[in-house]
C-alpha cells in the first residue's frame, strides 16, 4: 500500500535576481512500513525537499499526496524532525514534549508525554531544562515531542548528525526498535542522512538525489534482516554502491 | 550590590534627614509611595500599549507599514513637548486629578519607547525553528501568545524594561513639578521634593534627595529587575546580558501567580479560546505572519511633510506670539545642536574608555554597575545647586552657563551610550578574544581590529538613544532655576520652557517640531545609514 507520494515537486530560490533550480521534479513514492533513506550532496536541496513534505514550505509546482489525499501545509499525520535540537529554552522536558499535546486533555496530555519520554530513554529528566541536557539527550526529546503524536510519516532531517557516533549508534538503533514495533505509533519513515552507512543501516530503500538542479537518480532496495551486520560482504558491497553513485 | 548595603545606606540617609529635616523627614516614605505608585501606574501603560502594538506591527504587514513609521515618529517628540497640551487638555477636562494623570501620562511616554522596540527587534528574532514547530504542532491564538510569543518576548520585554524604567527616573522630577502658564503644580512625590529643594538652591537638601532616590533605584534594581533578568537568562537562546547578580524575590511569586492565574485560566476558557483564536487569525497574528522589510521610508516623509506644514502654520502665527520672532528657530535649533554635538562627543570618550576598561573585568562591574544605574536616574534638575554654585561661580555669567548646559545634557545623553558599550563589549565572543592573543596583537592593534570593530553597531544604536536623550534634557538643561533666578541660554530647550512658563504655544510647537525633525532627520541620514554599512559585522546567524 503506498502511503505517501511525492510528485514532480519543482522548487525554485530567487538569488539576487537569478532563479536558481534547486528541486528538478523530484518523484518517489513510500509504502507503508517502509523505512526510507535521501541520502546525496550537500547543498541538493534534501532539507528544502523534506520540509516540503512536512508542509513548511509550499514547493513552485508538484504535490505531496498523504493516503490519497493532498495535503498542503502542516498535517498532524506527518512529523518532522530538525537537525539540530528545536526545544524551547523557557520549556523544562517535558513541557517541551507537551507543546505538541496542547489540543488534548491535561490528564491524558500528562500521561502520553511521559509515555513517550520514557520511550526515548530520558526517564527522570522530565524537569530539566534543555540547557541542562547533552546534544543527543535533546535529541532525544525531540524525537519524543515528534512520536508523542503518533504521526503516520516521521520525517527526520539528518537526525544524529550532531551527536557523537557513540550516542548517534544509540539513538538510531532506539528510533529503528521503536519504527519496527508493530504496535508502535509510526507507519512510515523518511531519513535524510549524508553518512552512507547510517543509510545502509536504516533504509529498507536508499533514494540518491544528484546536485543541484536535483532529482532522485537511483532507488536502491536494501534486502538486509534487521538488525543489520556492519561487516558482512552484502553491506560492504552496498555502501560501495550508494557510494559511487553519489559522487556520480 | 547586596540587601544588606542597600539598607545600611539607607539607614545612613533616614539619619541624615532627620537631622536636616526634624520631623519633616516622616513625609519621604509617603513621597516614596506617591511616586513609585505614579512609576508602576506608567509602568502598566507601558506593559499593555507596546505589548499591543509591539505585537502586532511584528507580525501584521499592514500594522507594520502604518503603525512603526507613525511610532518611529511619536518617539522622536520630545517627553516634556506632551506637558504644555496634555495640561491644557486634562486640567481642563478632569479638573480634580488632571495633573496626576499628566504626570503618569509624561512618564509613560520616556519608559514606553525602549520597550516598544524591543518587543519588536525581539518578536523579528525569535529563531525560525521556534516557528516551524509552532506550524507542525498547529500551535495558534492564545496557546501561540501564551506559549511561544510571551515567553520568547521576555528577555527583550525585561532588558527594554530596565532601559524604559531607569530612563524614567529622569523625568519624574519634571513629571511632578509641573509648570504651565504662570502656574505650577506640585505633585507630591520624592522628585517634586528635589525639584523644590534644586530650585530653592538648597544643596544639603537636593544631595539628600538624590540620596533617597539612589535607595529606592538600588532597591527595585535589587529586588525587581535582577530577579527578572536572572529569570530571563533561562528564557533566552544564550546571549550576555551586563551583568546579573541572581536571586529569588517576591516578584517571581507574583510571575508564578500570573502563569497560573492569567495563563492557565484564559487558555482552559472556552470564550476566550475562541475570540482570541478569532481576533488573532484577523490580525495576522499566528507563526505563519512574515512581514516583507521596509519600504517604510515614504510614509515617514508624509508624516514629516506634515510636520512641516504644521511648523509652517505656526510661522505664519507668528504674529501671535510675544516671545517668537525673525529666524530665532534657525538659530535656537543650531545653538542647540551644536550644544549637544559637544555633550555626545565628550559623553562618548569618556564611555568608551571606562566601558573598554572595566566592561570584561567581572569584579569592577558588580562594583560599578549599581553606580551607574544610580548616575543614570540622577536629573539634571538635582545637580542645578551645586552647578550653579561651582561652574557659574568659577567661570561667570555667560561662559558658565554655557559649560553647565554642555555638562547637564550630558546627563541626558552619556547612560544610553555607557550601557550599550558595556552589553556591546561582554558580548564579542571569547574566541575571537582568544585570537587577538594568539595573534599577539598589541592593546592598539587589538582595539583597532577587533573591539571597535565589533562594537560599533552597539555605538551607533546607543547614539541614537543618546541624541534623543540630549534633546530631552535640553528643556532642563538650558534654563536652569536658582534661588528663584533664571539661568538661561537660548537654544530650543529654553524656547521650550520659556513657552510654557508663558504660554506661548507658538514657541511650544514651534520648538517641539525642531526637535522631531532634528530627531528624525539624523536617524534617517546619519545613524540608518551608518547601521545598513555596518550590518555585516555583527555576530549574527548567517544564512543557510
Ligand atoms: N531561503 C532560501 N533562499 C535562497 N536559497 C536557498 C534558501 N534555502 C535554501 N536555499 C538554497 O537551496 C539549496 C539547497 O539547500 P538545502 O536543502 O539546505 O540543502 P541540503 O541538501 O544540504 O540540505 C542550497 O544550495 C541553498 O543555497
Ligand atoms: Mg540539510
Amino acid at each position: 500500500m503506498v502511503k505517501l507520494q511525492i510528485n514532480e515537486i519543482v522548487k525554485n530560490y530567487e538569488v539576487d535576481s537569478k532563479t536558481i533550480n534547486v528541486l528538478d521534479k523530484v518523484k518517489f513514492s513510500i509504502n507503508e512500513s517502509e523505512s526510507v533513506v535521501i541520502v546525496g550532496p550537500s547543498g541538493c536541496g534534501k532539507t528544502i525537499l523534506i520540509r516540503i513534505i512536512a508542509g513548511l514550505e509550499t514547493p513552485d509546482s508538484g504535490e505531496v499526496i498523504l493516503n490519497n489525499k493532498k495535503i498542503s501545509g502542516p498535517d498532524p499525520n506527518v512529523m518532522l524532525v530538525f537537525q539540530s535540537s528545536s526545544l524551547l529554552p523557557w520549556r523544562t522536558v517535558l513541557e517541551n514534549v507537551e507543546l505538541s499535546l496542547l489540543d488534548k486533555e491535561d490528564e491524558e496530555r500528562r500521561e502520553t508525554a511521559l509515555r513517550y519520554i520514557d520511550l526515548v530513554g530520558l526517564d527522570g529528566f522530565e524537569g530539566s531544562y534543555p540547557r541542562e541536557l547533552s546534544n543527543g539527550m535533546r535529541q532525544r526529546v525531540d524525537i519524543a515531542r515528534a512520536l508523542c503524536r503518533e504521526p503516520e510519516v516521521l520525517l527526520m532531517d539528518e537526525p544524529f548528525s550532531m551527536l557523537d557516533p557513540l550516542s548517534a549508534n544509540n539513538l538510531r538503533n532506539e528510533v529503528l526498535r521503536i519504527f519496527m514495533d508493530e504496535n508502535g505509533p509510526i507507519e512510515s519513515m523518511i531519513t535524510i542522512t549524508h553518512n552512507i552507512e547510517e543509510a545502509v543501516i536504516m533504509a529498507d530503500r536508499i533514494l540518491v538525489m544528484s546536485q543541484r538542479p536535483s532529482r532522485i537518480i537511483a532507488d536502491v532496495e536494501v534486502d538486509l534482516p534487521y538488525p543489520r551486520n556492519r561487516r558482512g560482504r552484502k553491506f560492504n558491497d552496498l555502501i560501495d554502491k550508494i557510494t559511487s553513485l553519489i559522487t556520480l | 550590590m547586596k540587601g544588606r548595603h542597600i539598607l545600611i545606606f539607607a539607614i545612613f540617609i533616614a539619619i541624615a534627614l532627620f537631622y536636616t529635616m526634624g520631623e519633616e523627614a516622616l513625609m519621604v516614605p509617603y513621597y516614596i509611595l506617591r511616586s513609585l505608585l505614579r512609576m508602576t501606574s506608567a509602568y502598566i501603560l507601558t506593559l499593555i500599549f507596546s505589548l499591543t502594538f509591539g505585537i502586532l506591527i511584528a507580525h501584521n504587514e499592514r500594522a507594520f507599514r502604518i503603525l512603526f513609521p507613525v511610532m518611529d515618529i511619536l518617539q522622536s517628540i520630545p517627553v516634556l513637548g506632551f506637558v504644555p497640551f496634555a495640561m491644557f487638555f486634562l486640567i481642563t477636562v478632569f479638573p480634580g486629578f488632571g495633573t496626576e494623570i499628566v504626570s503618569i501620562f509624561l512618564i509613560f511616554t520616556s519608559m514606553t519607547w525602549a520597550v516598544l522596540f524591543n518587543i519588536v527587534e525581539g518578536v523579528k528574532t525569535i529563531p525560525s525553528y521556534i516557528k516551524d514547530i509552532s506550524k507542525m504542532n498547529n500551535i495558534k491564538g492564545l496557546n501561540y501568545l501564551f506559549h511561544v510569543v510571551l515567553p520568547a518576548l521576555y528577555p527583550p520585554l525585561i532588558s527594554g524594561s530596565v532601559t524604559g524604567w531607569g530612563g524614567a527616573w529622569y523625568f519624574l522630577v519634571v513629571g511632578e513639578y509641573l509648570i504651565f502658564a504662570d502656574n505650577i503644580y506640585i505633585l507630591s512625590g520624592i522628585g517634586s521634593f528635589i525639584s523644590k529643594s534644586a530650585y530653592s538652591g538648597d544643596m544639603v537638601l537636593s544631595l539628600l534627595g538624590i540620596g533617597v532616590l539612589a535607595v529606592v533605584v538600588l532597591s527595585i534594581n535589587r529586588f525587581v529587575w535582577q530577579p527578572l533578568l536572572f529569570r530571563a537568562r533561562k528564557y533566552s537562546y544564550g546571549c550576555q546580558e551586563t551583568y546579573i547578580e541572581s536571586g529569588e524575590s517576591a516578584v517571581l511569586a507574583l510571575e508564578n501567580a500570573y502563569r497560573e492565574g492569567v495563563k492557565e485560566k484564559l487558555t482552559k476558557s472556552k470564550f476566550f479560546s475562541s475570540f482570541f483564536g478569532k481576533l488573532f487569525s484577523f490580525l495576522g497574528i499566528s507563526p505563519y505572519s512574515k512581514i516583507k522589510k521596509e519600504e517604510t521610508l515614504s510614509l515617514s516623509f508624509l508624516a514629516l511633510l506634515f510636520i512641516i506644514l504644521v511648523g509652517l502654520g505656526s510661522f505664519i502665527a507668528y504674529e501671535t506670539s510675544e516671545f517668537v520672532e525673525g529666524w530665532m528657530v534657525l538659530s535656537y535649533s543650531l545653538r542647540t545642536i551644536i550644544r549637544i554635538i559637544i555633550a555626545y562627543l565628550l559623553a562618548l570618550f569618556w564611555t568608551l574608555a571606562v566601558a573598554l576598561s572595566i566592561a570584561r573585568n567581572k569584579e569592577l562591574l558588580r562594583m560599578l554597575m549599581p553606580i551607574f544605574d544610580v548616575g543614570q536616574s540622577i536629573p539634571a534638575v538635582a545637580v542645578f545647586p551645586i552647578i550653579v554654585v561651582i561652574v557659574i561661580q568659577v567661570f561667570g555669567g555667560g561662559l558658565g552657563i554655557e559649560i553647565a548646559s554642555v555638562f547637564l545634557i550630558m546627563t541626558g545623553t552619556q547612560w544610553y551610550l555607557l550601557f550599550n558599550l558595556i552589553r556591546a563589549i561582554r558580548s564579542i565572543p571569547g574566541e575571537i578574544l582568544d585570537l587577538s592573543k594568539i595573534m599577539r596583537l598589541n592593546t592598539s592593534q587589538r582595539l583597532r581590529n577587533i573591539i571597535i570593530p565589533a562594537i560599533i553597531p552597539a555605538i551607533i544604536i546607543g547614539s541614537v538613544e543618546a541624541i534623543g536623550g540630549g534633546l530631552n534634557a535640553t528643556i532642563v538643561s538650558e534654563y536652569i532655576v536658582y534661588k528663584d533666578q533664571v539661568f538661561y541660554t537660548e537654544g530650543l530647550g529654553y524656547m521650550m520652557a520659556e513657552g510654557a512658563a508663558l504660554g506661548d504655544s507658538t514657541a511650544i510647537i514651534l520648538s517641539v517640531i525642531s526637535m522631531m525633525l532634528i530627531v528624525l532627520l539624523v536617524n534617517k541620514f546619519v545613524w540608518k545609514r551608518m547601521l545598513e554599512k555596518v550590518e555585516r559585522y555583527s555576530f549574527g546567524e548567517g544564512h543557510g
